[in-house]
C-alpha cells in the first residue's frame, strides 16, 4: 500500500522500536525530552478544564500557573538546547511546532461552520463561558466573545503543540488516534458531564465534536507534510499566499461568530425574550387569601405566583426567566369596602441558571418553574367579623418587576382583579 | 433503541470512519504507543472516575471508554503489524550482510 508523507522529526530513517536502557531512564528520558515540555505546553488546556469544567478553583487564579509556565518555558528550551545531544528532541523544533499548530487549532471551529447551516451547530456558545470566567464580563457581550474565542484557539493550540512534542512520528495514524479519537472521546464526556447546562447532547452533536477534531487532527498532519515537501520550493509570492491563507483560517472563526452574533444571535435572543416578557398570565394570583391573625389589625396573606419561566435560549439551551426589584401592592375589599391593604417587595427570584452542574439542573429547574411571590396584607380587625357570614373577598393587585431574559430586561407591571373566597384557617 | 446504544453505535461508527485515511500513514514509534495507551487510560482515573463515581456511568463515559478501546486497539495492531515488518526488514538485511560476508 502506497505510503502517503510521514513527515516526523526524527532525522533516523529505521525507528527505534526498542527500549534502549532500562524503564526508569526510558521514563526519565521522556520526562526530561518530552514530558516537562509537553506539561508546560499543556496549562491553558488544564486551566479550562480545572476552572470552567471541573471547577476546582477560579479560571483567573488557574491562569496563574499558566502564565508562570509561559514564562519558564524559554528558560527550560534553553537549558535543554544546551544539554540536549538529540536533534530529534521537540525543543529543537518547538518555534516550528508552535506555527504549525495554530491553523489546525482553528480549523476546529471553520469546519463546524457548514454544520452550523446544515444542523444548526453553534461551535462558539462555549465562547461566552470561557471570556466570562476570565473577564467576568456579560455572557452574550462581543467583547466576552472575542476574549472566549482568544481562549478557544489557545486551547485549540496546545492540543495541536501537545501532539508534536508527544509523538515522534507525526503520521496520520498517531494524530486520528490522538485528536480524532481519544480527545473527541475525552470531549463527549467532560462536557455532557460539566458543562451541557440545561442542554441536550444528542447522538449528533458527539458526531459533530468528533468531525471538527478530524478536521483538525488531518490539518495538524497536513502542515508538516506540506513544510517537508513544498515549502522549500515554493516562491516568495507563493509562500507569501500560504501564509495569507493560514491566516485567513486563524481568524475565520472569531470573525465568523462575531458576524453571526450581531446579524443573527442577538436578534434572535431578543425576540425570545421579548415573547418571554409578553407571554400571558405571566404574573397571577395563586390560591387565595388567608387571615392569619386577628389582633389590633387583621393580617392576611396572599401569593403571586410569577411562570412558567423556563424557556429555550438561541442556542436552545433551557434557562429561567429572571425577575428583580418586586413590588406589589394591592387590597382586598368587600362589598366596595377595603378591608385591608397589602404590599410586597422581592429583591429578586431564585434562579437555577448560575447553577454548573449539568445533573443539578433539572431539579433546580423544575422547582423554580413557577415561583410564588408572597404578599402581605393587613387592616382593620373588625372587618373580619363580616368573613364569617360572607368570605368572598376582592384582590386587586398591581406588581411591578423587572424581568430579566437572556439578553434584554424590562421593567414591567402587571395588575389583577378575582374575587375569590378568604381562608379563615390560616 | 435507547440513548445509550443509539449515542454509541453512532460514535462506534463516526471513530470507524474518521480512522480509515489512517491507513495512508501509519508510521508509529515504540513511544507513540506508549503515550497513545498510557494516556487515555491515566486520563480515565484522572478526569472520568471522579465523574462517574459522583455522577454513576452514563452514555458519555461509555463513550470515552469506547473512545479508548478504540484508540488501544488500533494502536497495538498498528504498532504490532510494524514491528513484525521491522523485524523481517532486519532479517532480510542481515542474511543479506551475510551473504555478502561469504
Amino acid at each position: 500500500m502506497a505510503v502517503i508523507a510521514e513527515h516526523s522529526a526524527p532525522t533516523t530513517p529505521v525507528p527505534n522500536l526498542r527500549p534502549s536502557g532500562g524503564v526508569t531512564d526510558g521514563i526519565r528520558e521522556w520526562l526530561l525530552k518530552r514530558g516537562i515540555l509537553w506539561g508546560m505546553t499543556q496549562t491553558p488546556l488544564l486551566a479550562i478544564l480545572g476552572g470552567v469544567f471541573f471547577h476546582i478553583g477560579s479560571y483567573r487564579f488557574l491562569v496563574l500557573p499558566m502564565l508562570v509556565s509561559f514564562i519558564a518555558l524559554p528558560v527550560w528550551v534553553a537549558y535543554r538546547k544546551k544539554v540536549s545531544t538529540d536533534p530529534d528532541e521537540p525543543v529543537h523544533h518547538l518555534h516550528k511546532y508552535a506555527l504549525w499548530a495554530l491553523a489546525p487549532a482553528a480549523m476546529f471551529s471553520v469546519s463546524r461552520i457548514p454544520l452550523h447551516y446544515m444542523i444548526g451547530i453553534i461551535y462558539w456558545h462555549p465562547w461566552y463561558d470561557f471570556g466570562t470566567a476570565l473577564t467576568g464580563t456579560a455572557l452574550g457581550g462581543q467583547d466576552t466573545l472575542a476574549v472566549g474565542g482568544l481562549l478557544n484557539a489557545i486551547q485549540g493550540w496546545s492540543i495541536g503543540v501537545g501532539f508534536y512534542i508527544l509523538f515522534k512520528r507525526h503520521s496520520l495514524i498517531n494524530v486520528l488516534l490522538y485528536v480524532a479519537v481519544w480527545v473527541s472521546a475525552l470531549y463527549s464526556y467532560t462536557f455532557g458531564a460539566y458543562s451541557r447546562v440545561g442542554l441536550k447532547s444528542p447522538p449528533i452533536w458527539h458526531a459533530s465534536m468528533a468531525w471538527a477534531h478530524w478536521w483538525m487532527a488531518l490539518t495538524l498532519w497536513f502542515i508538516p507534510v506540506f513544510y517537508a515537501r513544498r515549502w522549500a520550493r515554493l516562491r516568495t509570492g507563493q509562500r507569501a499566499t500560504a501564509v495569507a491563507i493560514g491566516a485567513l483560517i486563524l481568524v475565520i472563526p472569531s470573525i465568523f461568530a462575531q458576524w453571526r452574533a450581531v446579524t443573527w444571535e442577538f436578534p434572535k435572543q431578543t425576540a425570545i425574550d421579548q415573547g418571554l416578557f409578553n407571554r400571558p398570565n405571566l404574573v397571577s394570583l395563586t390560591g387565595t387569601p388567608t387571615l392569619r391573625s386577628t389582633g389590633t389589625d387583621a393580617q392576611y396573606s396572599f401569593a403571586l405566583r410569577l411562570g412558567p419561566r423556563d424557556y429555550n435560549n438561541w442556542f436552545k439551551q433551557v434557562r429561567t426567566l429572571d425577575a428583580k426589584d418586586i413590588d406589589v401592592t394591592g387590597t382586598l375589599s368587600q362589598n366596595g369596602t377595603t378591608i385591608a391593604w397589602c404590599d410586597a417587595s422581592m429583591g429578586s427570584v431564585p434562579s437555577p441558571n448560575g447553577i454548573v452542574r449539568p445533573l443539578s439542573f433539572p431539579a433546580a429547574l423544575q422547582s423554580t418553574k413557577f415561583t410564588d411571590i408572597p404578599v402581605t396584607c393587613r387592616g382593620p380587625a373588625p372587618a373580619t367579623q363580616t368573613l364569617q357570614g360572607n368570605p368572598q373577598v376582592t384582590v386587586a393587585w398591581h406588581a411591578q418587576m423587572t424581568l430579566i431574559g437572556g439578553r434584554e430586561q424590562q421593567t414591567k407591571e402587571f395588575t389583577g382583579t378575582q374575587t375569590v373566597p378568604v381562608s379563615l384557617s390560616g | 433503541m435507547s440513548a445509550f446504544l443509539a449515542q454509541n453505535g453512532v460514535m462506534l461508527l463516526v471513530f470507524g470512519v474518521f480512522l480509515v485515511p489512517a491507513i495512508f500513514s501509519r508510521r508509529m514509534e515504540r513511544s507513540d504507543y506508549l503515550t497513545l495507551v498510557i494516556m487515555p487510560i491515566g486520563t480515565f482515573f484522572v478526569a472520568i472516575l471522579p465523574g462517574v463515581i459522583i455522577y454513576g456511568f452514563d452514555k458519555d463515559a461509555a463513550t470515552y471508554l469506547l473512545g479508548v478501546l478504540i484508540v488501544i486497539a488500533v494502536a497495538t495492531l498498528n504498532y504490532r503489524s510494524q514491528r513484525n515488518l521491522n523485524d523481517r526488514d532486519g532479517q532480510t538485511a542481515a542474511s543479506a550482510a551475510a551473504a555478502g560476508e561469504r
